[in-house]
């Protein structure tokens, strides 16, 4: 085999990594958006637009995770630091899911101008622009910008009501409903608790940016430690078994951080933080963890038969 | 050491029979929370640890082809060599396990659950019958242990609480009744086929004889034969005069009272009136338990009555088995249509069972006929023709009876409601509806869970559901996800070969060793495999949703053939660094 460069390895292994993202990003974010757009899906190009954004914005944490996967291998076989990898694969990662959520911050102003209806039969509650996902007589759901009564417009992704047909506006009974809710009666998610961990993701740029950032870093530290998972055993396809298995249960994962139980055991240590920097830092504590059992454990990548799957 | 062909050919072997083993076991330790009785235990194993096994076979499929390609290790030979000894067991298993499935298994998944339905009946009707006898209800307590007993006979708790009902039923007779036992009344001559001249002879005999009542009796037999005969009525005057004149007594007052009840429930039986003759029988049988001609009615008018109503305790029997909910077909017949409606239906043997029936037929100018039933019961009816579904050469039928009656108590018999139109014949009570009880009982069968309705039925299901007013989409997909357990465990196997290859161990892990983590491969492969099954099934349902059933099988078609391509093309691949 032709003997790269260091410098050229570890481009080859951040290369991979864009392509693997790209190519996981698109797939999802059409795989999402594809039951909407088929049930009668309407709206103007800015909200379209705004559309796509918002299922592209949640596809991330668990794009970064396939591209680990298809990248993490290749960066094991080919690199000789494994800190060559983890400042690579780990850069890549904390850059994604921490630019998501600044990204989510540049929608949340509407597109101008904003409709101003507010019909003397209308609600408080009533809102203006929308983008119909689903349709059913005369209920709605969709993608809309609100004003709430005495306050400015403000993006609340996702919301369903009644669909005032002739005036062209939802009057909404309820809103932040999961964006991904285009999930078939009786058919159950194919990956358990990722639906959640997407909504949970795209929910962060609403509050506090620093929380937001600890908790998006702390989540991709945790998604890079599932990379060592691959070196841990013996036998080398355990490894990849291993860390397969754990990219599917990594939204239940993700999940576990997020319930009471997590708060519980922060308490028990006395830990006193705002839920949202309680995930990112026991995220991130988890992800720290196996990077350092990657240390420990595992031998040095400098002992690594080339083109094998594991250190000797 | 290295792991040869054999050795490879059997690990998957061997990884197969472990995991009928694991799941041998783990139906074991299931059966002590299953409940289920002594007679089922040992087909109720069998048929739980071959579920389980069905469940696990895509993974441990995958895990052992991944694990014998891992450690395949013998030099000097061409990848397809490497490949043969491992793919070719794997396939061969993978193909009769898929023939498995598409045949047997549903089978034996529905057999495993009456067997739980069969076991938790069996407790119901014992604690039932428990109930019952502490109440001191004898006829409950003795219904409940019978179908306790026609389920299994031989577990020591039926027979432990059997004995106490009999002879709690034997206490409750010699109380009522103490220093009788009752006798077999003999048996009444025969009065089938008999003419109304020889019911005359009868009665004449009587008569001589000085049996009024019985010459009273036959005389009036014999004019319902024939209204006509002038001497059977002139002789069944005498026979009412000489009773009249000797009645005194109130003891022959009682017994005159009864004969004439007794020939009024004779005439109600004759002119076809089953349930009210059925309902004079049984009260003239509670006052006379012996007298051999209410018993002989009494059967004859039960029997009678059987043919256009059923019993309240065949219709709980039934629906104490296993029972759907919500159950309408449509089927349009000469431009008219012809809609039924149940909220629980239920078969049992050659009958359907439903509660809060309802029966529709509506033309081009709207309803003609509509009736409602509180419970209800079905039958086939034969057609004269060769019986065909769906076909046109012979018409399906099946008879409605919009009637149930508790057999103890007649009295308590449900009434059908016409709240449009008329009864047609052949009567009130019975309507007769150009539907299949075979059909029925296939789309009743499809609405069970999915993995439990063979391939067949399935295949049934899709033709006649459009007949009957069914949207066939769902048995569509079931069949096209059927159909894919081939594919997608041929795509499993080779896959999981490719990723053995990829991840080769270079030293020998030891037998023992390697054994022990077949199971730890297994189970970290089962979870993104389920996933990948939910996504499979996910995609299916979006195809079904969005595209025409024929688009939506042909792009499932397609992406199989895809995913079979891309599998056969990883192994491929994988083939050109197998010579590092």
């Amino acid at each position: 085999m032709l003997e790269l460069s260091p410098m050229k390895r570890g481009l080859s292994v951040a290369g991979r990594f864009l392509l693997w993202f790209l190519c996981a990003e698109i797939v999802e974010t059409l795989i999402l958006a594809a039951g909407p757009l088929t049930d009668s899906a309407s709206g103007s190009a800015p909200f379209r637009l705004i559309f796509w954004a918002g299922y592209a914005l949640e596809s991330l944490p668990a794009s970064a995770a396939i591209a680990l996967l298809g990248a993490g291998f290749l960066a094991t076989r080919t690199l000789r630091h494994r800190l060559s990898g983890y400042l690579i694969l780990g850069t890549l990662t904390v850059s994604l899911l921490g630019g998501g959520t600044w990204l989510f911050r540049g929608l949340e102003s509407p597109p101008e101008p904003f409709p101003n209806r507010s019909p003397a039969s209308a609600s408080p509650r009533d809102l203006a622009p929308y983008f119909v996902r689903s349709l059913s007589g005369d209920k709605a759901a969709g993608i809309v910008y609100a004003r709430p009564a005495g306050s400015e417009p403000r993006l609340v992704w996702a919301a369903s009501g009644t669909y005032a047909r002739d005036k062209g506006f939802l009057l909404v009974d309820r809103i932040s409903l999961p964006l991904a809710d285009a999930r078939p009666r009786g058919s159950p998610d194919p990956l358990p608790g990722f639906r959640e961990f997407r909504t949970w993701y795209l929910e962060l740029g609403r509050g506090d940016r620093f929380q937001a950032l600890a908790a998006s870093i702390g989540t991709a530290l945790l998604i890079v430690g599932l990379w060592p998972l691959s070196r841990l055993f013996r036998w080398p396809l355990i490894g990849a078994f291993a860390v397969i298995t754990a990219f599917v249960l990594l939204g239940s994962l993700h999940g576990v951080l997020r319930s009471p139980a997590a708060g519980d055991l922060a308490a028990l240590i006395g830990l006193r933080v705002p839920g949202t920097l309680l995930v990112g830092i026991l995220a991130g504590a988890i992800g720290l963890a196996l990077i350092l059992l990657d240390f420990a454990l595992c031998p040095s990548f400098s002992s690594l038969r080339r083109n094998r799957g594991r250190p000797r | 050491m290295a792991v040869r062909d054999s050795e490879a050919r059997s690990a998957v072997a061997a990884t197969v029979f472990l995991g009928f083993a694991a799941a041998f076991a783990t139906a074991l330790i299931e059966y002590r929370s299953s409940e289920v009785i002594g007679r089922f235990a040992a087909p109720w194993e069998l048929a739980r640890a071959a579920s389980l096994l069905a469940a696990w076979m895509p993974a441990l499929l995958f895990a052992a082809c991944a694990a014998s390609m891992s450690l395949h290790r013998e030099q000097g030979l061409r990848f397809s060599e490497l490949l043969r000894p491992v793919l070719v067991p794997a396939l061969v298993l993978a193909l009769l396990f898929s023939a498995l499935e598409l045949t047997v298994l549903p089978g034996i998944r529905r057999a495993q659950t009456s067997y739980e339905s069969l076991s938790s009946l069996f407790r119901d009707a014992l604690s039932d019958a428990e109930a019952a006898l502490k109440a001191g209800d004898i006829p409950r307590a003795q219904e409940r242990i019978a179908l306790g007993g026609a389920i299994d006979s031989t577990e020591s708790a039926y027979k432990l609480l059997n004995e106490r009902v009999q002879r709690a039923f034997l206490k409750a007779g010699q109380t009522s009744d103490p220093g009788s036992v009752r006798k077999p009344s003999a048996p009444p001559p025969s009065d089938t086929g008999a003419t109304a001249y020889e019911f005359y002879r009868r009665a004449q005999g009587y008569f001589k004889q000085g049996d009024f009542y019985s010459a009273h009796w036959y005389a009036g037999k014999s004019l319902i034969l024939d209204p006509s005969r002038r001497d059977a009525r002139q002789l069944q005057a005498e026979a009412w005069e000489r009773i009249t004149a000797s009645a005194q007594d109130p003891a022959d007052k009682a017994r005159a009272a009864f004969h004439e009840r007794k020939a009024a429930a004779y005439a109600l039986l004759q002119s076809g009136n089953d349930l009210e003759a059925y309902r004079a029988f049984t009260d003239l049988n509670r006052e006379q338990p012996k007298d051999s001609d209410v018993i002989r009615y009494r059967k004859e008018s039960l029997d009678r009555l059987a043919e256009t109503a059923f019993f309240a305790e065949d219709y709980r029997r039934a629906f104490a088995g296993r029972s759907r909910d919500g159950f309408a077909v449509r089927v349009v017949e000469g431009g008219i249509d012809h809609i039924l409606y149940a909220s629980r239906v239920t078969v049992a043997g050659p009958f359907l069972y439903f509660q809060s029936f309802e029966y529709m037929t509506a033309g081009a100018e709207g309803p003609i006929l509509h009736v409602r039933a509180p419970y209800a019961r079905l039958r086939g009816l034969s057609t004269g023709g060769p019986a065909r579904l769906g076909t046109e050469t012979a018409p399906p039928a099946s008879a409605v009876s919009l009637r149930m009656v508790e057999r103890g108590s007649p009295r308590e018999a449900s009434q059908p409601r016409y709240v449009k139109g008329r009864p047609a014949p052949p009567g009130q009570t019975l309507l007769v509806l150009p539907m299949d009880f075979e059909a029925l009982s296939i789309l009743l069968d499809l609405q069970d869970e999915a993995e439990r309705i063979p391939f067949f039925r399935l295949v049934a299901g899709m033709r006649l559901a459009p007949l009957y007013g069914l949207d066939p989409s769902s048995y569509r997909m079931e069949t096209a996800l059927r159909i894919s357990i081939p594919v997608m465990l041929m795509a499993l196997v080779l896959l999981g070969t490719a990723l053995g290859a990829r991840f080769r161990r270079d030293e020998e892990p030891g037998r023992l060793r390697m054994m022990l983590t077949l199971p730890l491969l297994a189970f970290l492969a089962s979870i993104p495999l389920s996933a990948a099954g939910r996504a499979g099934h996910y995609l299916l349902t979006r195809l079904f949703e969005t595209l025409p059933p024929a688009g939506a099988v042909a792009v499932w078609i397609g992406f199989l053939c895809s995913l079979l391509t891309l599998s056969l093309l990883a192994v491929g691949r994988l083939g050109v660094h197998a010579s590092d």
